[in-house]
């Protein structure tokens, strides 16, 4: 107890019962380990023996780019059995910022939520609500990348997204914290009919990365389409689970990621799509592809598909790629070398992914960090 | 230039090549004909330094220097150039990407400075121009989509923009018509000098009405079995490769 104890001194009076109730649920449950059957590939168990403190607001974590949104204090929504039920706890135990808006009508200009912390063993845990009301339109960007001097640091997150009938929500989360980081992040989101929400996540960093993606297609009509790119290098690892609930008829998902691990990195997927009782006409399709890039990486790739509906159109599968060997030689015939080739080759992997990119800044900034990133990594393995 | 001597090369247990030699002096443009599956391919992959194929026996001399020593990137670098019979299709990889990473490459193995992307840019631009390309295609993937006309026309926009001393060319006026086959021998011609050689495999005479060969070889069972004048291009497009395979 001393752990939240030393932290209380910055949660309102008001919430500590419930915030103390919290932390005893985290306390008991424990960091994740793979005994719990959705942390098959991860143990945060070693976290035990770190300690963090709150981060000093100096670095303000969140704003938002059409004008400082007033910071709310989030209400704590009710318990519910979250998959990652310890990390959730932990989160309500110290939860007290982060953006909670209702957008109306067509933003022309991104929000910007940024995750960033600054300094050594700092935690940071923010709840946002987002929500879009009928028809609206709007562009999204999370951003985490190290703040000054950060290392070691620890960030949670709760993210849950309602998009009201014809509404169209473009998220986009960049994860390149530092390579000590832990973040564990869950969305869930409710999508209403004749609405579209598209993600496009980036992992390029992190020690421990968890990220819970929920999405339900909860009226005729409504779209989620995602796409991941996850290209780690060192002793990254990115684990990664997204469910999605089709739970009315003629809804579509879409899911792609691209998955490059090199060094001694771990990335892992479940994707898994539900389609349930009714929900005729269902369009769905779950593609994964990875790629190694040294023997001692890892990628587990799972993507999963119930149905419990007739009349539904699902595919899903998983590739594992070696690097094309024809074009490796066609690009070496030209004067590049065998290093070159396979940095340009896997670059193109990650393309497809960094091509659904909407904000072209950005893609230019994703495009240079994957490239160092992949040539750093094949010139340490190169002959 | 190129000096090939009693060259055998394997592919797998598969015997390609049996004893070929053939020699190409600078200024030279010889065509390689022959029939399917005589080793005209392999050949021209083995020169450009494909790892399928396994050197059992012979030589192969490039300005004096042992070719088979070379990294295909550094026989690319030193001028050597093959023109895919089948080109790759690469998806991500823009064709500028890979001009200029071409082009750099080169530079930088001649110990000459990069090019600035202002005369980079303007260089290619003229080049794709020769080979009545589409600019936009710099911005598309390498070969991605493309017809097979493209694919032959990008292969010679490849060619114009490294200027190589030895091009090497695999039936690259095979699938194509004829305003493309124009194009592609234009580009040949267009680098056509003194101080370089040109091998054009082929399997029909119709490109050599286009590039005039000084010699023509008939490469059969894996050896050169019979060379001349470019008319034995016409006697062979007149009696087809039976008489010559009968006698290897």
């Amino acid at each position: 107890m001393n752990f939240f104890d030393s932290c209380r001194n910055s949660i309102p009076q008001d919430q500590h019962a419930q915030r103390v109730d919290a932390f005893a649920r985290f306390e008991a449950a424990g960091w994740p380990t793979p005994e719990l059957e959705s942390w098959h590939y991860s143990d945060w168990s070693g976290l035990a023996e770190q300690s963090f403190a709150i981060a000093k607001p100096a670095l303000d974590p969140v704003f938002a780019l059409d004008r400082a949104q007033p910071l709310t204090l989030v209400a704590l929504d009710p318990v519910q059995t979250a998959t990652h039920f310890a990390l959730d706890a932990l989160n309500r135990a110290f939860a007290k910022q982060g953006v909670d808006k209702t957008i109306d009508g067509v933003a022309n200009i991104p929000f910007l939520i940024t995750h960033a912390l600054a300094g050594e063993q700092t935690m940071r845990h923010l709840r946002h609500r987002l929500a879009l009301s009928a028809g609206a339109k709007a562009t999204v960007l999370i951003w985490d990348a190290p703040g000054a001097g950060e290392s070691d640091t620890l960030l949670t997150a709760v993210l849950t997204l309602t998009l009201a009938a014809g509404s169209h929500l473009t998220l986009i989360r960049v994860q390149d914290a530092d390579p000590k980081a832990t973040r564990a992040l869950h969305l869930k989101a409710h999508v209403a009919a004749d609405a579209t929400l598209e993600m496009v996540q980036l992992d390029f960093g992190g020690a421990r990365v968890r990220q819970e993606t929920e999405v339900t297609l909860a009226e005729p009509g409504a779209r989620f389409e995602q796409t991941g790119l996850a290209a780690l290098t060192g002793k990254s690892r990115v684990d990664q689970r997204s469910h999605v609930w089709h739970a009315a008829p003629r809804c579509t998902s879409r899911s792609s990621a691209r998955l490059i691990a090199a060094s001694t990195s771990k990335a892992i997927l479940n994707a898994k799509v539900q389609v349930q009782p009714g929900a005729a006409k269902t369009d769905s399709e779950t593609r994964i592809a990875s790629l190694l890039l040294s023997d001692k990486a890892e990628i587990d790739a799972k993507p999963e598909l119930e149905i419990y509906a007739d009349d539904v159109q699902c595919a899903h599968g998983a590739t594992f790629g070696q690097l094309d060997e024809d074009a490796a030689f066609y690009l070496r015939s030209r004067g590049l070398s065998a290093a070159e080739a396979q940095s340009l080759l896997t670059q193109a992997f990650a393309q497809a992914a960094l091509d659904r990119l909407p904000l072209p800044g950005l893609k230019d900034w994703a495009e240079q960090r994957v490239s160092s990133l992949l040539m750093a990594s094949v010139a340490a393995v190169a002959p | 230039m190129l000096v090939i001597e009693n060259l055998h090369a394997d592919i797998g247990s598969k015997s390609i090549l049996k004893g070929l030699s053939l020699a190409v002096n600078a200024g030279e443009v010889h065509a390689i004909m022959g029939p399917n599956g005589a080793g005209k391919s392999t050949l021209a992959k083995l020169l450009a330094g494909h790892e399928d194929y396994v050197v059992t026996g012979g030589t192969v001399r490039y300005r004096g220097e042992d070719l088979l020593a070379l990294e295909p990137e550094v026989r690319a670098r030193s001028g050597v150039f093959l023109s895919f019979q089948y080109p790759v299709e690469i998806p991500g990889v823009s064709n500028t990407t890979l001009l200029k990473a071409a082009l750099n490459a080169k530079l930088k193995h001649e110990d000459k400075p990069e090019m600035d992307a202002g005369s980079f840019l303007a260089f290619v631009k003229q080049k794709v121009k020769q080979v009545a390309m589409e600019p936009k295609m710099l911005q598309r993937g390498v070969n991605e989509g493309f017809s097979g006309g493209e694919k032959k026309r990008n292969e010679i926009l490849q060619m114009l923009v490294l200027e190589p001393t030895l091009m090497l060319l695999d039936e690259t006026d095979s699938g194509l018509d004829i305003d493309a086959l124009k194009v592609v021998a234009d580009g040949i011609n267009a680098l056509r000098s003194p101080e370089r050689a040109t091998v054009l495999v082929t399997h029909y005479q119709r490109l050599l009405d286009y590039v005039k060969p000084d010699f023509v070889h008939v490469l059969a069972g894996g050896r050169i079995v019979k060379s001349g004048g470019p008319e034995l291009a016409l006697e062979l497009e007149e009696k087809g490769y039976g008489w010559l395979e009968a006698a290897a």
